[in-house]
């Protein structure tokens, strides 16, 4: 069995009063796949904030390779190789694409050669190269999605974590930015893909997480739990 | 014709002095959603400290200036650390409000220190006019701000386009949340923010000393107009700043002679009022769209 890279144990969080994460805990070991699939409002998102530490926690601990990160502030999260694509994409869009993606590298503090990177990802997405000079903003909402996902990349992430990568977009779009997640998790990256769409979110990944009002309510292998009843009646329509 | 070319002249002059300004406010704003309401005596400040080292202790001039802006940056800091931080935590409409409360405070506390009487600072190179034609002249000093604006301009513009740290600050302006998901440490990117600001006051504070009596009071006016001058361009965009700046120098010096010397700081309002009415983003600021 390879080794945990990731531990969420018993994490909490709230809204003022509103209880979002109760008592949540996932593990997720190195070069998985995993998904956390659960309905609107389930508490997916303030878990995956929790993680990064742009969400403060009530209770619970976070470890990452073995250290414990609970109060870790999110730039020196980044920096230990964790990056997120947030929910909504969240392009700077007033900040060319190849700025947007400066901005993904801020945490390099060596003067290494972004080259590479540029082209890693210009690989991946050939589409963000013939928009590398026009604004964000200007983008498709497919073409910012790939924007986000190519921004986090740009810290060399040992952990991806995902918010939502389908939402907004075409059927079409959705299964190729799939499959270059994929590609991304062949070459070495650990990735949490947070999803409302569960048929794909189920399909593309090793492991699945239910959240259900905040609280991991189910867990197995994708495969097991896409041929679960209670999933199959809740989370991919019958 | 002469009489206009002179106005204009000294009307660039005074718009160097509110673009430096409204620029301070601008970056502050710009970058942190913040008015600091208490800028203009952030400006007076560094005006006081450059006075004291340069003509009570006869520093040489860079020496003096260079101390007042790092007395002042750490002033402000100090302000932001200890007062506007813990208030911005509770609200920023609070926040707000202090900032206008820190304004009185810092006149009433240079008070104490320096005095409530007027001092004259001396001129650079000099007070006699350097005559352009036999009709047109210009005080010497007034070309040094004009200099400083364009070297403050540029060097902000270098700063903010070809700098990681710029490159942040612009990215934490657009979207805070995305940019520390880059690893941006938003209380560094506040603390530059602010030095920016202190630093920028303080410059202008010291090179106009000699155009005016210096005094605890001197930043008030000139504080809230620079302020009128960022508003009128558009609130936290940096050309808005230096056109706003420049249109209020222009108008104030232009209806000081053709209109009346006794309404010269009306005019600043009047012209924020009649921008405001025209176009409620400023000049050259964006209508905020919100998306869904």
């Amino acid at each position: 069995m390879s080794e945990t890279i990731l531990k969420v144990s018993g994490v909490s969080a709230h809204y003022g009063s509103i209880n979002a994460v109760k008592d949540a805990s996932l593990e997720v070991n190195q070069g998985e796949v995993v998904t956390v699939i659960g309905a609107n409002g389930a508490g997916k998102s303030t878990l995956m904030k929790c993680i990064v530490g742009v969400m403060p926690k009530s209770g619970g601990t976070v470890e990452y390779m073995g250290q414990d990160i609970t109060k870790t502030p999110s730039d020196k999260i980044v920096r230990m190789g964790i990056a997120m694509v947030p929910e909504g994409r969240q392009i700077f869009s007033e900040l060319s694409v190849l700025e947007n993606l400066k901005m993904g590298a801020y945490t390099r503090t060596k003067k290494e050669d972004l080259a590479a990177d540029y082209d890693l990802v210009f690989g991946i997405f050939p589409r963000l190269k013939e928009r590398a000079g026009q604004k964000g903003g200007s983008l498709s909402g497919g073409e910012q999605q790939m924007l986000a996902v190519s921004r986090a990349l740009m810290s060399r992430p040992k952990l991806l974590l995902i918010d939502e990568l389908s939402m907004g977009l075409a059927p079409v779009l959705v299964e190729s930015l799939f499959d270059a997640l994929m590609d991304i998790n062949k070459k070495g990256t650990t990735i949490v893909l947070v999803e409302q769409d569960a048929n794909m979110a189920l399909k593309f990944s090793n492991r699945a997480y239910v959240i259900e009002n905040g609280t991991v309510a189910l867990s197995g292998k994708s495969s097991d739990l896409m041929a679960d009843d209670r999933v199959r009646e809740l989370y991919l329509g019958g | 014709m002469n009489i206009f070319i002179q106005c204009v002249i000294n009307g660039v002059a005074l718009g160097a002095v509110y673009t430096i300004m409204a620029l301070s406010y601008t970056i502050l704003f710009g970058t942190l959603k913040i008015a600091n309401f208490a800028q203009g005596d952030i400006y007076m400040i560094g005006m006081l400290l450059g006075f004291t080292f340069y003509v009570t202790a006869s520093m040489p001039f860079v020496v003096a200036l260079i101390l007042a802006v790092i007395i002042t940056a750490a002033v402000l800091l100090l302000i932001e650390r200890a007062i506007y931080r813990p208030i911005l935590k509770v609200s920023s409409m609070y926040l707000f409000i202090a900032t206008i409360g820190m304004a009185t405070f810092l006149r009433n506390a240079a008070q104490l220190v320096f005095g409530s009487e007027s001092y004259s600072f001396p001129h650079l190179f000099g007070s006699d006019p350097i005559q352009i034609t036999e009709s047109l002249s210009i005080i010497p000093q007034n070309i040094v701000i004009i200099v400083v604006c364009v070297i403050l301009v540029v060097a902000l513009f270098l700063f903010m386009r070809k700098t990681k740290t710029g490159l942040a600050m612009s990215a934490v302006s657009m979207n805070p949340f995305a940019a520390s998901l880059m690893g941006v440490n938003y209380s560094q990117i506040t603390t530059i923010t602010y030095t920016i600001a202190a630093a920028m006051a303080a410059i202008a504070g010291v090179f106009t000393g000699p155009l005016y009596n210096v005094s605890t009071t001197v930043g008030a006016t000139l504080g809230l107009k620079a302020l009128i001058a960022a508003v009128m361009g558009g609130f936290g965009n940096s050309a808005g700043a230096i056109v706003g700046g420049m249109i209020l120098g222009l108008v104030e010096a232009l209806g000081s002679t053709y209109i009346s010397s006794a309404y010269k700081d009306a005019f600043a309002f009047i012209m924020l009022l009649i921008i405001l009415f025209l176009r409620p983003q400023g000049i050259l600021g964006r209508k905020s769209v919100s998306k869904v």
